[in-house]
């Protein structure tokens, strides 16, 4: 049974997930003791604010959450080994862990997209699911430029 | 004579009546440029970048002709003048032709005199060679042999066929001085009395341990390894860079009074605070040590480990035992080395499995030829994607991979083919897929967020005033070249900290470029013939893999020379005596301000002793009023009228009749390039002359 029958439920939901989002890296950096990764996760939570502002805006009516062709899923993250985050994380770690939530937000909104029948919902999981794809295919980016230069 | 009253630059001063403004300037010890002024010739008055202002007068007034009147108040040096002045040359850049430097040189990030000992090295002067090349660079034995020649792709001998195999002949002296026992150590300036802290013995640490002693700055450099070297004892293998060629140009930096401190790690035994109390300033080269993992389930099986840790352990012990079948992940410097390494500890089967295409391989392409001439596999558009164990044996599973759409940069990036997973079994794994900083251990530095340390890429100058870093510490993963380069950069950063100068690094002089190879007029390259670039002598492959013999043997002398007699001087004859290079980099000339047709290029030779090149003539005519009143004879005059007009020597008949002596007058008059003497060679920096003549 989903509780999804509005648009604006919808999006609220979404926004209260980037809000997660922010408050777990946020929290990450407090605990790390490294500077660099700590403003690396603050950075990572600011990524996550302009995503929440973003759907802030949709829901204001101000913008439209982005429609658009198919965004490359170089499925990086499929294939690494999780990571339990934690203070002792390394700058590769916390990528992989950003990368597989980013995976599981956009595996959460296609599955959604499939519990709703009202086409205007449907639209709009598939263009959240699109835009969680574009954030992870920019941890990937970062991912494979850092840690796989060389394969 | 009575004397003058007038303000120069805010000060009273004093001249003799009829002195010009230029004269007593110059007395009083300001300085202005100029080029058609000369004190042996006439005022001529037609550069005007000379100019200064006289108050009172609306526009600036050329200080070569105008005299000193009484009362009157002269700026030479306020910030109108200076704008002229740079307006001036400007536009004498912007339609100029010639290359200050040779392109490999501006290409060679350590900044080589490339033109000039290849001109030593084609002359037989092996010992001169060696001393021009050690100007710039430490280690010309290790990156004669494993640099990855930037240089060259900037040499203008490939319009012609191939380039200068630059690189190799920059090994051939340090070779020869190997053979013949001795040694070229730079003269150094006495102490300064202050001491610094280099952390890191590769090649960054070795390069700024090297100038720190030949500014008189006493250093001890620390490092975590047994032996120095860095990445290119602990990376590269012997078969590549013997280990003696390492320790002899260590050798030289340790007479220069470097102290060497092993085994010795920052973070455990020494810390970062204690250094910078202890010393005046700090380097850090600590290069890119840390292995990505490949994150891969089953990565911390035995049998499994990564590519810098199996060269590390086989650089320590050349007899290493191997399993039979090896995978070795990844499509770099690395991978490559690790697996021509596991080939020549005995394995039967090397497969090199890369994620991507041939072509996108990071690996050096004549590395990759080597590794397959010697019977490395390679399986490419597979990556890992799981291991386990297989009795005493590991099973990797992995998934093809394809190139997907290209993204904005236009780049296809690999994308797994699901449901294509595929299994081989095999003994052992190396992961060479890439390295990063480990600055765990350095604390108060500014860092990125992937752990490498933000320094200034001019001074190498950290956040913390006196602590300065360089290398792939600073890059990332990088060649050897640009951290020899930076560990010199950081040293003359160094130098100035210690002595309370600003700290601005090397400034490098202006240069001027005739541009990219398609821009290089045919005229250049058509009066040489095509000549094959002579091959570095190598051992075949089926003997090389068994063992660890130098791969690369070296250039016999007649090949040295043959080799280095292809290269083509690009570079001016006078770019260290030039005033318009000079005065460019004094004003912050530029070439690109303002637009316009380029001069045509014209280079005539055909005189015995003396080059003109058109090209590069400013019109100052100091040679036409030389020939007038000096040598009294009518050789050069100007064609043409106004604007259009140009210099031109009469090279084949009337300077045929003066002789040597006052031909090189006439070569001495010209302030440029444009007139220069035949038997001047190449000359881009002086000759032994670091670091006294050091003087821009
Ligand atoms: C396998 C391999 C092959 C390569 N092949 C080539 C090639 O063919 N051509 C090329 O141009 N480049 C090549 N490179 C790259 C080249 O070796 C490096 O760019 C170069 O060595 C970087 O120099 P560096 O001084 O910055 O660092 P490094 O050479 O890595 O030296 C850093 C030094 O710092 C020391 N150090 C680090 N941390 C500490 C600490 N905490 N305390 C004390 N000491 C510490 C290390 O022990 C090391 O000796 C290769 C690299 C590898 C790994
Ligand atoms: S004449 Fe002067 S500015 Fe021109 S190329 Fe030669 S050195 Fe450079
Ligand atoms: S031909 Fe000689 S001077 Fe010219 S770019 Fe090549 S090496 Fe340098
Ligand atoms: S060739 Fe003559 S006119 Fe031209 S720059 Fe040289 S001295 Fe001046």
């Amino acid at each position: 049974m989903n509780t999804f029958g509005t648009v604006d439920a919808v999006l609220d939901f979404a926004i209260e997930r980037e809000q997660e989002a922010v408050d777990f890296y946020e929290g990450l950096a407090v605990r790390t003791e490294n500077e660099s990764l700590k403003k690396t996760l603050n950075a990572f939570a600011g990524v996550e604010m302009g995503h929440k502002e973003k759907l802030i805006a949709a829901k204001a009516g101000q913008s439209q959450v982005t429609e658009g062709g198919d965004v490359v899923n170089l499925k990086i993250g499929d294939y690494l080994v999780d990571v339990v985050p934690g203070p002792e994380m390394t700058f590769q770690d916390a990528l992989i862990v950003a990368i597989k939530r980013e995976k599981a937000a956009m595996d959460l909104y296609t599955d959604l997209e499939a519990t709703v029948s009202d086409p205007s919902l449907q639209a709009l999981f598939k263009k959240l699911a699109r835009e969680e794809s574009t954030h992870k295919l920019s941890f990937e980016t970062a991912y494979e430029k850092h840690f796989l230069a060389d394969n | 004579m009575s004397a003058v009253q007038f303000t120069l630059n805010g000060a009273p001063c004093t001249a003799a009546r009829g002195d010009t403004i230029l004269d007593a300037a110059k007395a009083a010890g300001f300085f202005i440029p100029t080029f058609c002024h000369r004190d042996d010739l006439k005022p001529f008055a037609s550069c005007f970048v000379c100019a200064v202002e006289v108050e009172g007068r609306r526009t600036l007034v050329p200080s070569c002709s105008t005299e000193v009147t009484e009362g009157m108040v002269v700026n030479t040096e306020n910030e109108r003048v200076k704008r002229a002045r740079k307006t001036c040359l400007d536009l004498l850049l912007s339609d100029h032709v010639g290359d200050c430097l040779g392109p490999c040189m501006t290409s060679c990030p350590a900044g080589i005199d490339i033109p000039g000992f290849v001109n030593h090295i084609a002359n037989g002067r092996h010992r001169d060679a060696l001393e021009l090349i050690v100007n710039n660079m430490p280690l010309a034995g290790c990156l004669g042999r494993v640099c990855t020649r930037p240089c060259e792709e900037g040499c203008r001998r490939q319009l012609v066929e191939k380039p200068v195999a630059i690189c190799q002949l920059k090994r051939f002296p340090a070779d020869r001085a190997a053979e013949e026992g001795w040694d070229m150590v730079p003269s150094q300036l006495p102490s300064i009395g202050k001491k610094v802290a280099v952390v890191g013995a590769g090649p960054s640490g070795l390069s700024a341990a090297y100038y720190l002693r030949m500014f008189g700055i006493d250093c001890t450099v620390f490092d975590a390894h047994e032996a120095p070297g860095g990445m290119i004892r602990y990376g590269i293998p012997s078969y590549r860079l013997p280990r003696s060629v390492i320790d002899r140009e260590v050798a030289v930096i340790e007479a220069m009074g470097a102290e060497f401190r092993y085994s010795t790690k920052l973070g455990s035994d020494i810390t970062l605070e204690q250094l910078r109390e202890e010393y005046d300033a700090v380097f850090l080269g600590l290069g890119a040590q840390k292995a990505s993992g490949m994150r891969t389930p089953g990565e911390e099986l035995p049998g499994v480990r990564s590519g810098i840790e199996f060269l590390g352990a086989v650089s320590r012990d050349e007899t290493l035992p191997i399993g039979r079948e090896i995978i070795v992940v990844g499509g770099g410097n690395t991978a490559i080395d690790a697996s021509r390494t596991a080939l020549r500890l005995g394995a039967e089967s090397v497969t090199i499995l890369y994620r991507r295409a041939r072509e996108q391989m990071p690996a050096w392409d004549e590395e990759i030829e080597d590794a397959l001439d010697e019977g490395v596999k390679l399986e490419t558009l597979a990556a890992p994607v799981k291991i386990e164990s297989v009795g005493d044996r590991l099973s990797l599973t992995c998934i093809r991979m394809e190139l997907g759409a290209p993204d904005e940069s236009g780049r296809r990036r690999p994308v797994p083919v699901e449901g294509s997973e595929f299994s081989m079994e095999v003994d052992e794994i190396i992961a060479a897929i890439g390295q990063n900083v480990d600055s765990s251990m350095v604390s108060g530095v500014d860092l990125t967020s992937w752990g490498s340390i933000k320094a200034d890429e001019v001074t190498g100058q950290t956040l913390l005033a006196n602590v300065f870093a360089g290398g792939d510490c600073v890059t990332g993963a990088d060649i050897a070249v640009n951290a020899v380069a930076a560990g010199r950069r950081a040293a003359f950063a160094i130098h100035q900290y210690l002595l309370g100068e600003p700290v601005v690094g090397d400034p490098r002089g202006y240069v001027h470029s005739m541009g990219a190879l398609d821009a290089i007029p045919e005229e250049v390259t058509a009066p040489f013939e095509k000549t094959e670039r002579v091959s570095m002598p190598r051992l075949e492959a089926k003997t090389r893999a068994s063992g660890f013999d130098e791969v690369e043997t070296g250039f016999t002398e007649e090949q040295a020379r043959a080799e280095a007699a292809r290269c083509m001087e690009c570079g001016c004859r006078d770019a260290h005596e030039c005033a318009l290079r000079d005065f460019a980099t004094r004003f912050d000339a530029s070439a690109s301000r303002f637009a316009g047709d380029k001069r045509v290029y014209h280079r005539d030779d055909s005189h015995p002793e003396l080059v003109y090149e058109e090209h590069k003539c400013i019109q100052c005519g100091c040679c036409v009023r030389a020939c007038d009143e000096l040598l009294q004879s009518p050789c050069v005059g100007f064609a043409g009228r106004g604007f259009d007009a140009r210099v031109k020597p009469a090279l084949d008949r009337r300077l045929a009749l003066i002789n040597s002596n006052e031909l090189s007058k006439l070569a001495s008059f010209c302030p440029v390039g444009a007139l220069t003497l035949k038997n001047d060679a190449v000359a881009t920096l002086k000759p032994g002359g670091f670091p006294d003549e050091e003087e821009n």
